[in-house]
């Protein structure tokens, strides 16, 4: 048995599938390209695939990560994304297969991009926003309960960019202990200054605690 | 459409992956080289018209032709209709993203009553005029078809061209009609004439219906040399018969996930309620190797890791076993489970459960439809007690708990005593369980019952019988609901107010064209589903037309009544289903086709199970 870690993209039109039907997706999708996964041996024998972080409906990425098992150890490594690429609906990109460096449970921070149809003065709101002491959100807990939580000292760093529009570039906590979504932070501030305005929000990378990417 | 305002409308409405498009294997052409352009249109959502089979046939039938270019199109839901008008955005077809206002066909498929609102819902989205005679001669041509086009009176008034039976071929032979006209610069009108020529289509204008003063029908007169009647087509050779080598996969789960495999087309049964059992007669079957290799060759092209051998009966193909051992060969081996539909109680033996278990344990179903052998009877529901005890048995030694039973209220001839049969039979299921020593311990049994409303419907022997009124329906819940007596037993049961209105168009005319359109334009639309159904505003809608929707419900229909459809012959003749309905009244059952054949008329085709070996002609 031979572990695997797929790196791909899920961007344009693709970004409004869900994780679950991502999942899904993934599954038909190993199947289509006939590679040899390896199955559970439970009572109900299911493709054995695990991913990294789910990305939010919405959201595009251009480092997604996806572990599955091959039960052949001698299958090359380099065939393996030309074979997902060919039966892979629209949106996603296959573009690299590697034996896994570090645990999933390794990741700790996400890189994202955040694009604002605005380069106006919502720049330097969106500086001073996120450079408050408090950023106070909400988040359901899995209870159903409302939480509210300070989300200023989980912004390991961000930097901003004016051109047509207003680029944030923002790493946050991401993973089993700790993840705040970018969107949380965002929607809050656009709904205290500009409600209509558009944002697109890209991952752009998977770090561990050393702020390195995850491989 | 501009890809940003796209991803813009996207991305403020709910479950936006059901408007994208890009699923695998879904077809993408050149426009600069195709010839026609066929919107296939399901009146509901993404979901549940992506799980219908008919327009993965149709869509691959289309699409094999370079010439043509055959995309879908959905219903949006309210969210998505209110970006798409805020936003100029005209309704379009899912590949393309082009609007269908300009394609050169509009197909919508009629697969329940409920919908219609729904066509109308989506012809005004894409901006084309609701009514033909409204259509100039630069507007797509609508056509329709499907189970409802038996009887869709209630939409002559919109559709130019409905196509009657199965459509493999005769939608391809009104497209090269089409082209054909088109490259001669004739008129839509003599391309209609035309069209109505052809086995199969039913062009409604060339119809005048008149009417007698008590409201029934008393002519339906055929103009510009349209045939008196229009026969449905089927495919006589189901080996022969197109079936697509790939499905769209979709990126979103839709209701029915999985690959399905057609086994064979019609039921043997002859159960008087269910149109299905009537309108796709006669029964012809798929060899298992064609069967078999189908099968494989979607499982191939799709990833799904489940197929499901679809039919009115799977039990009654005669070759289930020889077919299901080829296939677990190499299901087993690929993880693939199989999954077998619309099991029959009475020949439901323990070697089959066996050998669908062995892959992966689904559900298990059965319809017995009514609560006592009496009322079974009368529907020719040709099961008894015994049988259904025994197949529950069988399940529940194999290692089944739960059982859905489905049954229907409202039939001919029920009483209070055939409601209460229904709890009673459920309870003895419960008992049984508890019975059997060696039942899979550790297990609360459950059994689920599930109660429609019956629908009289065109072309079958209840198409003269009267719906019960929604007060009844509701009488006679309550009755089921107090007679259930075990808490072991789940008791599901059909809206009145849906089954009411879809008993109104099931049998309607062109008189309720009117109360359609004024309906939809008072708002309504997804009436199939509970949330978004407005009976208020129905009722509203009849009494503006002033059209009593209780003519169409609830009188008995003289057997020398002219019927709305009487010019559609699905090759079940009238005499027939006379035969039948009085046989239903004396609580005399029918044999199956396989056993004799009572003479339905369906043996004009000269295929199928009529012209199997069989012990005596009726």
């Amino acid at each position: 048995m031979k572990n695997v870690r797929l790196f791909y993209k899920k961007e344009g039109l693709a970004r409004f599938v869900s994780h679950l039907d991502t999942m899904r997706c993934m599954t038909r999708l190993m199947r289509r390209a006939e590679l040899p996964v390896w199955y559970t041996e439970g009572f109900n024998p299911h493709l054995y695939i695990t991913f990294a972080m789910p990305l939010s409906l919405g959201m595009s990425s251009v480092y997604e990560i996806a572990d599955i098992r091959l039960n052949d150890d001698n299958t090359p490594l380099d065939g393996i994304c030309g074979r997902l690429n060919e039966n892979c609906p629209d949106g996603y990109f296959f573009f690299a297969a590697k034996e896994p460096v570090k645990k999933l449970s390794e990741l700790k921070f996400a890189k994202y991009r955040v694009e604002l149809e605005d380069g106006g003065e919502l720049c330097s709101l969106l500086e001073k926003f996120l450079s408050a002491d408090e950023i106070t959100l909400e988040k359901k807990t899995k209870r159903g309960e409302i939480k509210t939580f300070n989300a200023a000292p989980d912004i390991a760093e961000f930097s901003l960019e004016k051109r047509e529009g207003t680029t944030l570039y923002i790493t946050l906590p991401a993973g089993n202990d700790k993840t705040v979504k970018p969107e949380l932070i965002v929607n809050k501030f656009l709904l205290e200054n500009k409600p209509e305005c558009y944002c697109k929000i890209t991952r752009t990378m998977l770090l561990d605690g050393d702020m390195m990417p995850l491989e | 459409m501009d890809n940003n305002l796209f991803e813009k409308m996207l991305s403020r409405v709910q479950k936006p992956g059901r408007y994208c498009g890009g699923e695998i294997n879904s077809v993408v052409k050149d426009k600069s080289k195709v010839s026609v352009r066929f919107a296939f249109c399901f009146p509901d959502t993404y979901e549940i018209g992506m799980s219908h089979l008919g327009i993965k046939i149709l869509y691959s039938v289309f699409n094999e032709r370079q010439d043509i270019w055959c995309e879908r199109v959905f219903a949006p839901l309210d969210d998505m209709a209110r970006e798409m008008k805020e936003n100029g955005v005209p309704l379009f077809a899912l590949e393309s993203r082009d609007s269908i206002r300009d394609f050169d066909f509009i197909g919508f498929t009629l697969q329940y009553e409920l919908s219609y609102t729904n066509v109308l819902y989506m012809l005004d989205l894409a901006g084309v005029p609701l009514r033909s005679a409204d259509r100039g001669e630069d507007a797509p041509i609508v056509v329709a078809g499907g189970p409802c086009a038996c009887n869709a009176e209630p939409l002559a008034d919109f559709i130019d061209i409905f196509f009657l039976g199965e459509g493999e071929k005769v939608d391809l032979e009104v497209i090269d009609l089409y082209k054909k006209c088109r490259e001669q610069g004739k008129s839509k009108k003599e391309f209609l004439d035309g069209a109505a020529k052809i086995e199969g289509v039913y062009v409604p204008s060339l119809y005048e219906v008149s009417y007698n003063a008590d409201g029934t029908v008393s002519a339906i007169t055929p103009l510009c040399g349209a045939p008196a009647t229009v026969k449905k087509r089927i495919e006589n050779d189901m080996d022969k018969a197109y079936y697509p080598e790939k499905f769209i996969v979709p990126s979103v789960e839709i209701v029915h996930d999985r690959a399905v495999e057609e086994i064979f087309r019609g039921c043997i049964r002859g159960c008087r309620f269910c149109q299905a059992g009537y309108i796709y007669r006669p029964v012809r079957e798929k060899s298992p190797d064609v069967i078999n290799r189908q099968a494989r060759s979607l499982i191939k092209s799709t990833g799904y890791d489940e197929i499901s051998l679809s039919s009115l009966s799977t039990s009654d193909y005669r070759r289930l076993e020889e077919l299901l051992i080829k296939m677990l060969s190499w299901c087993e081996d690929e993880k693939v489970s199989l999954s077998l539909p619309s099991l029959r109680i009475d020949n439901f033996s323990e070697e089959l459960l066996e050998k669908v278990s062995s892959v992966r344990k689904s559900g298990l179903t059965f319809a017995p439809e009514a609560g006592t052998q009496r009322l079974r009877d009368v529907i020719n529901k040709n099961i008894t007690e015994e049988e259904i005890m025994r197949s529950c048995a069988t399940a529940f030694r194999g290692g089944y708990s739960a059982v859905k039973l489905y049954f229907m209220m409202g039939l001919p001839t029920e009483t209070d005593e055939d409601i209460v049969g229904i709890a009673e039979l459920a309870g003895r299921i419960v008992d049984l369980y508890y019975s059997l020593p060696d039942r899979k311990k550790g297990m609360a049994v459950s059994v689920t019952v599930s109660v429609a409303n019956f629908v009289p419907k065109p072309f079958t022997p209840f198409e003269f019988e009267p719906q019960i009124s929604r007060e009844e329906m509701l009488r006679r819940q309550a009755l089921l609901k107090e007679s259930i007596k075990s808490r072991k037993i789940i008791f599901n049961y059909h809206e009145n107010r849906t089954s009411f209105l879809e008993g109104v168009f099931a049998r309607g005319d062109r008189r309720l064209a009117d109360v359609v359109e004024r309906a939809y334009k008072s708002g309504c639309r997804f009436d199939g589903w509970d949330e978004f159904f407005d009976l208020d505003k129905w009722l509203a809608a009849f009494s503006a037309c002033g059209v009593d929707p209780l003519f169409y419900t609830a009188r008995t229909r003289d057997y020398g009544e002219k019927a709305p459809w009487s010019h559609l012959d699905y090759a079940i003749s009238r005499d027939f289903l006379i035969r039948e309905n009085k046989k239903a009244h004396e609580g005399k059952t029918t044999p199956n086709c396989r056993e004799q054949c009572s003479l339905c008329g369906a043996n004009t085709f000269g295929e199928g199970v009529c012209f199997e070996k069989r012990k005596t002609v009726l």
